[in-house]
């Protein structure tokens, strides 16, 4: 069975990825893990996230991802012994260090990091020879590419379907570390990348354009069956820093995707699984290497591409039946006589207009504004926790 | 420690040999970030050469290959006289399974640019009896030493040159000549920078090869102060002039050949080729940002 697997930066997240469909979610510790500004586990919130995950029989996974240099090799063994006993599924790491140590002194399993960049099947083989179970591969491989060495290998695959693109080979890019002081391979990439440039030949600019190396997103809705027919076991969701409602459209997307396709055995229309990823934020997305190499398509020349999304207004806390009061969470502007529609953790959809609104204490309010504040609406039909509410 | 350069033209081999060990070519079809790209004649060629220098010539297949490069390699390489190659650098493992298929593992030295930076992993593939690796380039003096002391095979380490920070797959280049609508005449020039908008006084050279984009630092990185230091470890300092040229070669072979900074070349290089030297990451500590 393919595994859908999502990023999350915190417990919160953690438990969305896994109530909107993800079958694992992988996690930073707050040891030996890039993404240092993602909001990293502590061996509590491990215990606490393998026990919720567990229970709906899913899998977490840590990622102990950095490559270390001699001063952060203490405390690796006592660190894994730690998440073995905390009932981590596997870790995934790019070190031969962490790697061997997690092989020797626990029972682990050790996925490859795409730090490693493994982009062929020889390189596949060399790693589960070493006792690597899976492997991540390289973003760089296109899906023909892809197919041609799942056989070639006993290793299980795991590819990036959605999210941030490395420009570099990832864990070889010291961009970072040049230009900021900020080790990339160590949790501090300043994302140099994805700056603006001027290109000059001999000194003098060749363009009044400035250069960028930055790229549009991935995303690979149209390649999900190819990659399931190729024999792909993980697909994967990259995004640890992203927010709830970003991981919950998302991951929620890619779930009826995949579960449409193995159930019809085909997708006639993509479009509505494109309008509902959409809703997740408007950042500009391509193919990445999936269709072949990366061309202007892909590309990014306006760095403002970004656009924080207003959609997500509030996540429902609670439900009561009796009374058709949900207590939510406010998490963007809206105002009493809104059109909102409720996206559920199973991924369907409802809507209402929005009639009355209470805070806390029960006072009437017209327009919701305070980030955080609880409120008590009306929904004429029954809400989950963790469903969200978005503007129409 | 022997003294290991590469090169722009075959003709300059002698010229060089008088300060160097032993030289690097490669292929664009397999290598990457070359000074020039040699045709398998050319490099049948430099072995001939180099064996009358009694010199070493080392082969670059430094890209990362998909299967179907792999596929293709095995035919290149296996046309060329590999058992006179002092050994072969490469940057992806998959290679390594090829030529450890072919029983040439002891040729091999491995360097992927970044990844080894402790002294565990800088020793995980001793047990493959491969020749040697390249110790990362954005560490500490002190680290290089500490794990040149345990090293388990041979160190190689870029002594001198513009070091690679980037590396991309994409025709990064191409694709904005493109979205200009314009032809690509800069593919393969050695005479490209680019200028980050707050770092004007920091011109980043920049190549775009058959394997791809990539990135250097504006600074030339220059070890020549240490050799005291690094002959206790490092096996092959490797003296890379890519952007410049053999003359380039020639005058910074001499100086590290006689172990001698000499104040007045050093200026004279600088201003002929428009460059600072300093001593990249010898003395600056890079943060674990989650630590710091």
């Amino acid at each position: 069975m393919i595994e859908l697997l999502a990023p999350a930066g915190d417990l919160e997240k953690l438990k969305i990825a896994l109530m909107y469909g993800a079958d694992a979610v992988f996690i930073g510790g707050q040891n030996f893990s890039l993404r240092a500004r993602a909001s990293n586990f502590t061996l509590d919130d491990i215990l606490e996230a393998t026990t919720f995950a567990h229970a709906k029989n899913k899998k977490i996974y840590i990622t102990t991802n950095i490559i270390p240099h001699n001063e952060d090799l203490d405390g690796l063994i006592e660190y894994l012994k730690a998440l073995e006993e905390r009932h981590v599924d596997a870790i995934i790491s790019a070190s031969p260090f962490i790697i061997d140590m997690a092989l020797k002194h626990t029972k682990l399993e050790v996925h490859l990091s795409t730090q490693q960049s493994a982009t062929n099947a020889d390189a596949a083989n060399f790693w589960f020879d070493y006792g690597v179970k899976r492997i991540v591969l390289a973003r760089e491989l296109d899906k023909y590419q892809i197919k041609k060495l799942i056989p070639k290998t006993n290793a299980d695959i795991e590819v990036f379907i959605h999210g941030g693109m490395c420009m570099s080979y990832s864990g070889r890019c010291s961009l970072s570390n040049n230009m900021t002081d900020r080790d990339a391979n160590r949790g501090g990439c300043a994302h140099s990348c994805r700056w603006s440039y001027e290109l000059t030949q001999n000194g003098v600019a060749v363009s009044e354009q400035m250069f960028s190396m930055s790229s549009k997103d991935l995303e690979a809705l149209e390649q999900i069956p190819f990659l399931i027919e190729a024999g792909v076991k993980s697909l994967k969701i990259e995004g640890r820093m992203k927010s709830l409602h970003y991981i919950a459209t998302v991951v929620s997307t890619y779930r009826n995707l995949i579960d449409t396709y193995l159930d019809k055995g085909e997708i006639i229309d993509f479009e509505p699984f494109l309008i509902e990823l959409q809703k997740a934020e408007n950042r500009l997305t391509s193919h990445g290497y999936l269709e072949g190499l990366p061309g202007i398509d892909q590309q990014l020349f306006d760095k403002k591409s970004e656009q924080p999304s207003q959609l997500f207004i509030g996540l429902v806390k609670d439900y009561d039946d009796k009374t058709q009061i949900a207590t939510i969470e406010q998490r963007n502007y809206f105002e009493v006589g809104y059109d909102i529609e409720i996206f559920h953790p199973s991924g369907t959809e409802d809507s209402f207009i929005l009639k009355e609104m209470t805070d806390e204490n029960g006072e009437a309010l017209d327009v919701a504004r305070h980030p955080k504040q609880i409120l008590k609406i009306k929904v004429p039909f029954h809400v989950e926790p963790y469903a969200m509410l978005r503007k129409k | 420690m022997k003294i290991l350069s590469t090169v722009f033209q075959l003709n300059n081999l002698e010229k060089l040999s008088a300060h160097a060990d032993g030289f690097l070519v490669g292929s664009e079809d397999f290598g990457t970030r070359l000074t020039k790209s040699f045709s398998k004649d050319e490099i049948v060629e430099a072995l001939k050469i180099t064996k009358k220098l009694n010199k070493s010539l080392f082969l670059l297949c430094n890209q990362m290959f998909t299967d179907q490069m792999l596929e293709t390699y095995k035919l290149w390489i296996e046309d060329l006289p590999v058992n006179d190659f002092a050994g072969i650098v490469i940057a992806d493992l998959g290679v390594y399974r090829l030529l450890d298929s072919m029983g040439l593992s002891n040729k091999i030295i491995y360097n992927p640019e970044t990844l080894l930076a402790n002294v565990y992993d800088f020793n995980f593939l001793a047990k493959y009896h491969i020749l040697g690796v390249y110790i990362a380039k954005e560490i500490t003096l002190d680290d290089v030493i500490t794990i040149g002391k345990d090293k388990k095979h041979q160190m190689f380490m870029v002594g001198q040159g513009h070091l690679n920070m980037f590396y991309s797959k994409r025709q990064l280049i191409d694709t904005f000549m493109t979205y200009q609508e314009s032809q690509n005449p800069f593919h393969n020039l050695q005479d490209l920078k680019i200028v980050e908008e707050n770092r004007k006084e920091d011109p980043y050279p920049i190549l775009e090869d058959r394997a791809g984009t990539h990135v250097f630092r504006s600074q030339m990185f220059s070890s020549l102060n240490h050799l005291e230091e690094l002959k206790k470890c490092v096996d092959y300092l490797v003296i890379d002039t890519l952007f410049k040229d053999d003359d380039y070669a020639l005058e910074v072979l001499k100086m590290y050949h006689e172990e001698k900074e000499d104040l007045n070349i050093i200026h004279q290089l600088e201003e002929k080729y428009n460059e600072v030297w300093d001593e990249g990451f010898f003395y600056k500590k890079t943060i674990y940002q989650h630590k710091g």
